[in-house]
């Protein structure tokens, strides 16, 4: 089993702190979700898992597997088994797709071995199949004029081709119609699995008829108020992000304040 | 002793690597003819281009891998030029690593 433990985070953007004190440990084997309102601080931990630059960490850990991760390059952290979709994938004219996806494997292919290139090109075909795309897409410019959908299918596929430790999905599924929905599920569920587990961030709760999660946490203004299963997505859909602000007597003003800053 | 067998040659040679763009020979479709005449096996290869350098050190590697089947005796190599070489030799896997549509 391998773990990801983030322990009482706190991270800033442009000097203004937007998470407040995170604590979240995952293993593999589970999925959980992370819910909360516009400006909660949802993508800032996607973002802070992920290294990016633009955040600084102001205190607090995270491990992965014991090792200190925020001190891991972005390449390192990928390596090691940490995956994030991105909310808006990059367009990249002038690399398909089938050579993106086999350099990002080759990578991985342990000192002195050779890659399987043709097992690598049945298993992106299966890949594309489970999540509704075209086998064309293997030799079109990486996201270059992909729609909405198509993108967020193809960060998909890269997880599914990775086959990450922990993925972390930021709003996989915005902007989605039913379809592409599906297709999220599908992926999610296809590396499903001891070896896998995934922090799932949205603030829809229709993504968990398809991929059910274990855990639900609840995120409001930088810190998880709540932690349950899923009978708290339920809650949120008939009382609403208010209901979490009355139970924690976070006053209004407040919510309005965290959302300025985060925005 | 047992018979040597047309796809142990191409196995072996499967792990001849054009150097400059790392993939193998026999994706690349430059193993033009394998011929197995009881112990002995000759071999038409090409190069992507006449001015490729590599003539001589392809050659060597061909010959390396090939004499490491074993039951291998005497090796025969040509280098041919009918037909000359083009990407529509190649198959999905050097298609695929080096960005060509599949």
């Amino acid at each position: 089993m391998q773990t990801l433990i983030i322990k009482n985070l706190t991270a800033e953007v442009d000097g203004k702190q937007i998470l407040n004190g995170i604590n979240l440990e995952i293993n593999t084997g589970e999925i959980h979700a992370l819910m909360g309102p516009n400006g909660s601080g949802k993508s800032t931990l996607s973002n802070v898992l992920a290294g990016h630059p633009d955040y600084t960490v102001t205190g607090g850990s995270v491990s992965l597997n014991g090792e200190d991760l925020l001190e891991m390059s972005v390449s390192k952290r990928s390596l090691e088994g940490l995956f994030l979709a991105f909310q808006q994938p990059m367009e990249v004219p002038g690399l398909t797709i089938g050579k993106y996806l086999k350099r990002i494997i080759e990578l991985r292919v342990p000192e002195g071995e050779r890659m399987n290139v043709s097992g690598f090109i049945k298993d992106l075909k299966l890949n594309l199949d489970a999540v509704g795309l075209d086998h064309n897409f293997i030799n079109r410019y990486l996201n270059d004029g992909f729609s909405g959908g198509e993108k967020k299918r193809m960060e998909l596929i890269q997880m599914m081709m990775l086959k990450p430790s922990f993925a972390v999905l930021d709003e996989i599924d915005s902007g989605l119609d039913i379809d592409a929905l599906k297709s999220v599920a599908v992926g999610v569920n296809k590396l499903k699995g001891d070896n896998f587990g995934a922090l799932i961030i949205t603030h829809y709760q229709r993504i968990m008829e398809n991929i059910k999660p274990d855990f639900v946490h609840i995120l409001y203004q930088g810190r998880i108020v709540k932690s349950g299963g899923r009978d708290l997505v339920d809650i949120l859909e008939t009382k609403g992000y208010g209901w979490v602000r009355e139970e924690f007597n976070i006053p209004e003003e407040a919510d309005e304040y965290q959302r300025t800053i985060a925005s | 002793m047992e018979e040597l067998k047309h796809e142990d040659i191409m196995s072996a040679l499967s792990r001849v690597y054009d150097p400059e763009i790392n993939v193998p020979i026999t994706d690349l479709g430059l193993v033009y003819k394998v011929d197995i005449d009881g112990n002995n096996v000759e071999i038409d290869f090409s190069l992507t281009s006449p001015g490729c350098p590599l003539a001589d050190y392809l050659e060597n590697e061909i010959r390396t891998a090939i004499s490491a089947v074993s039951g291998v005796g005497r090796i025969t190599t040509n280098l041919v030029w009918t037909p000359y070489w083009g990407p529509e030799l190649m198959n999905e896997e050097a298609r695929l690593s080096l960005g060509y549509s599949i």
